[in-house]
This record gives C-alpha cells, sequence and structure tokens, in this order.
C-alpha cells in the first residue's frame, strides 16, 4: 500500500474512468536550489513551423503560465485599420476587413512600439500595406465570348485576378522603414492566401494597417496556431504478459506501444506516443497487468508558430515575458512598503 | 454591451494602485494581495511559488468575477515573515526560475541544431 503511496507523488495513474491524480502530495516540496538540478529540458522535435520539448521539473501551474503566456500574451503585428475606398467584390466591406485583420505578417514585432490611444499611425508604431486591384476580362476570343462565363472553374482562364491572394498587398514603407527593412522586406508569411474572388469591373482597393497587440485583445495577434502539453506517459506491466495474450494486447493498441520479443513475451516499445485511449485496459482481464500512469512532472510542450517568430523563439520570448511580469510584481510591492514608511 | 473596453486590460485609472495590499482583521499574520490586471497566469503561478515557501501556512487566489480584471491573493504565514515578504521572496525565486529555465532551453535548442547539421 505504502508503495502505491510513494508512486502517486510522482504518477497519475489512468484508471478506466477517470484518472487517480492525488494533487495533496506533488512537488511542492521542491526547494529553490533544487530547482536547477531537477529542471531538465529537452528537444524533441524542431524546424520552422513547430517545436516539441520536454520540461522535466516543474509543476503545472509553471507549465500552464508558459502555455497561456504563449497563446495570449506575445506581440506581434496585424492589420487593425482598414481604409477601405473601394470594394465591389462578393464580400462584404466588414466581412473583408475582417478577414484581412486575420493574415499574418512577416514582420519583427520587437522592432515595433505599441500605438497608444492619441498617437497617429508612424514608422515606430506601424505598417502600411495597399491593396488595389481590379478584375478584368483577358483579351482571348474565349475570354470575350460571355457564354463561357457561366462556369465558374473557368475564372482563372479568361479573367486577369479572378481570385485576390496576399502577395497582391502591397508594402508601402513609412518614414525610414524602407531603410530599416532592406534585408527582411515586410510581407505576409504566406502569399497564397485566398482574400476574395472576382469576376470583370469588380474592384479592391484599400489601405492596410498594421498595429502591434497582443492575443488577449483579439486572437489574430497570437503568434502560436496551437501551444499545448501533455505529461508524459508512464507504461509498465506488472506481470509477464506472453503467448496468445501478448498477441492480443500488442494488436490492441493502436499507437504500437506495446512489441513482443523473440522469447514471445511482451514489453513496451514505446510509451510516450500512447494516447491514452484506455483500449489495453478496457478489457478486465488486463486491468490488472498493466500500469498505465502519466508523470505528474515531466511534460511535453508542443508550440506551433503561425509564422511571425520561429518556434524557439516564442519560448523564449513567452520566458522573458514572464519574468518582466514578476519583476513588475515585485518592484510594485517594495513601492508598497516605502509609501508606508 | 457589457464588454469591458479592451484598453481596460492594459491601463488602470490613475488613481487605482496595481498591486493593493489589504491586511486580514480576522487573521494574524494574515494578509490579501488584490493584484490589477492580472488574470489565472499570475495567480495560479504566485499561489504555487508561495506553497514552496515553508513559513507559508496557506496561500490561494480567486478571480472575483470574469469580466473585472483581477484577482485576490491571500497569504498566510507563521510569523516568521511578513505575509508581503513571502510575496517578496516568492517573486525572487520564479525570477531566478525563468532565467535557469531560460539558459536550459537555450543551450538544448543550439545542442539539437548543431546534431541536425
Ligand atoms: S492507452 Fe491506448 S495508446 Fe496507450 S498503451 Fe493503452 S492502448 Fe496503447
Amino acid at each position: 500500500m505504502s508503495n502505491i503511496f510513494e508512486e502517486s507523488k510522482t504518477r497519475a495513474f489512468i484508471k478506466n474512468e477517470g484518472v487517480d491524480y492525488n494533487t495533496t502530495v506533488t512537488t511542492q516540496e521542491l526547494p529553490l536550489e533544487d530547482f536547477a538540478e531537477n529542471l531538465q529540458i529537452d528537444v524533441i522535435s524542431l524546424n520552422d513551423e513547430d517545436i516539441t520539448f520536454d520540461v522535466k521539473g516543474i509543476d503545472p501551474a509553471f507549465a500552464n503560465a508558459l502555455r497561456r503566456i504563449f497563446i495570449s500574451e506575445i506581440p506581434t503585428m496585424a492589420i487593425e485599420k482598414v481604409n477601405m475606398w473601394q470594394n465591389t467584390s462578393v464580400i462584404p466591406d466588414e466581412v473583408l476587413a475582417h478577414r484581412m485583420g486575420l493574415v499574418p505578417i512577416k514582420v519583427d514585432p520587437r522592432l515595433f512600439e505599441v500605438k497608444g490611444k492619441n498617437e497617429d499611425h508612424n514608422e515606430n508604431n506601424c505598417v502600411q500595406f495597399n491593396l488595389h486591384i481590379k478584375c478584368t476580362r483577358k483579351n482571348t476570343p474565349e475570354a470575350q465570348n460571355r457564354e463561357n462565363d457561366i462556369l465558374p472553374e473557368n475564372d482563372e482562364a479568361l479573367f486577369n485576378h479572378a481570385s485576390v491572394y496576399t502577395s497582391d498587398m502591397k508594402w508601402v514603407p513609412i518614414g525610414t522603414q524602407e531603410e530599416k527593412f532592406k534585408n527582411t522586406p515586410i510581407r505576409p508569411v504566406y502569399e497564397d492566401i485566398l482574400l476574395s474572388k472576382m469576376r470583370p469591373g469588380q474592384e479592391i482597393e484599400m489601405e492596410l494597417m498594421c498595429e502591434k497587440g497582443v492575443g488577449k485583445t483579439h486572437a489574430k495577434w497570437s503568434p502560436v496556431s496551437t501551444a499545448y502539453y501533455r505529461l508524459l506517459p508512464d507504461i509498465a506491466l506488472k506481470e509477464e504478459i506472453s503467448g496468445e495474450e501478448a498477441q492480443e494486447l500488442k494488436s490492441k493498441c493502436p499507437m504500437n506501444v506495446f512489441d513482443i520479443e523473440d522469447t514471445g513475451k511482451l514489453f513496451v516499445k514505446n510509451s510516450r506516443v500512447c494516447t491514452t485511449c484506455r483500449e489495453c485496459i478496457r478489457d478486465e482481464k488486463f486491468v490488472d497487468k498493466i500500469k498505465l500512469a502519466k508523470v505528474k512532472n515531466h511534460f511535453e510542450f508542443t508550440v506551433e508558430s503561425v509564422g511571425m517568430y520561429k518556434p524557439e523563439e516564442i519560448v523564449t520570448e513567452g520566458i522573458k515575458i514572464l519574468k518582466e511580469k514578476v519583476k513588475c510584481w515585485k518592484n510594485t510591492m517594495k513601492g508598497m512598503e516605502e509609501d508606508e514608511e | 454591451m457589457n464588454t469591458p473596453a479592451i484598453s481596460e486590460l492594459f491601463s488602470l485609472p490613475p488613481d487605482v494602485k496595481k498591486i493593493e495590499h489589504v491586511d486580514d482583521t480576522k487573521a494574524k499574520h494574515a494578509a490579501k494581495f488584490v493584484m490589477h490586471l492580472e488574470d489565472h497566469t499570475a495567480g495560479n503561478l504566485l499561489r504555487y511559488s508561495l506553497l514552496r515557501n515553508e513559513n507559508v501556512k496557506f496561500s490561494g487566489y480567486r478571480r472575483p468575477h470574469p469580466l473585472e480584471n483581477k484577482i485576490e491573493l491571500k497569504v498566510h504565514t507563521n510569523g516568521k515573515i511578513s505575509p508581503k515578504e513571502a510575496a517578496k521572496q516568492a517573486c525572487d525565486n520564479l525570477c531566478t526560475e525563468f532565467i535557469k529555465m531560460k539558459e536550459a532551453f537555450l543551450m538544448q535548442v543550439k545542442e539539437f541544431k548543431g546534431e541536425g547539421k
């Protein structure tokens, strides 16, 4: 019994119904000096779009604070004001303006300031794009024959600019921006986002003003498409399983966590990929044979960037912002003391 | 209709302090901190950090209303240190941890990239 108690300090057990998570004993006995020793970070995968990394030795509050910061408090630039001079396309003005807001912009937000309430747009708080596009009939005999217009699949062949893409947005440098961003021209992250469809004679003309903001005001400023963590699964066999039962269990798991040795014995091949589907313990006869658990202080983070930041930058920025926050609280508390004296 | 203005997320009215300190009248060595412009990110983090201090007997937080941008953090110590002292220590600890974490993370990323080449 005491064994289970000891284990429940570090493990959450997965049962057929629900989870046994003992919160009364957590990692709360962790003194600060041990933090650096206990903290262990491992990068599992990293590419231009996402990063997966393990953080071991932190507690849920810490992990959750990080995740919340990634999603809602890392600043980026996004289109906030739209001056629409002409829009005769099918999309209503306000819907198009909202759609523009969601276009991710490739520019380093750290080089800009948040626009103050009474400030005007200037080179330090704004990036401007213009979008002026008109759909016209091509000069070919097919295009001139209006009977061909009926089928929408023909649009691209018959008309110029039947589809409006983000690549049609033109960056308009303000002030010294042209010089400043000479090597990294500002552009939408993806050039092939379809913004609208048009037919001959229709026209869109607008000025797009990007401002700096954070995800808690509007999701368009969030630098991540997903940011989540999960606990690392820990799977073990409590007793030896072999023969037919081994075969049965191996084929049960959809993630191929188990495999069979040459001797016919079952073993846990790769517990990380387990999705906690509980298929393996659904059958009564296996319930007591498998230990299905989660390591309570081992978090696997996955952060997928929208494209404004590199994925690893999101993590470092997140930590930086949290640190700044904590510093600010501390200074305020210090200030409080001086007030009282 | 009742949505608070976005500016309320970021700035306080001039007469409100960022953190208010309210002494608990019912218990000794206890205090409440009202932190404006903060949410669960801050509350849970501080609560946790405080609980790791052996001189802290109780700490908890709540967000009184989802439309009000503030949290209340309660701290109860054993008397060896004041609640405010405990809160400051908690902030210090967190700060150190963030620095360590960032270092460790950057190192691992570098290592990972090095391996890739
Ligand atoms: S819970 Fe599902 S994924 Fe995990 S080991 Fe069992 S069957 Fe496989």
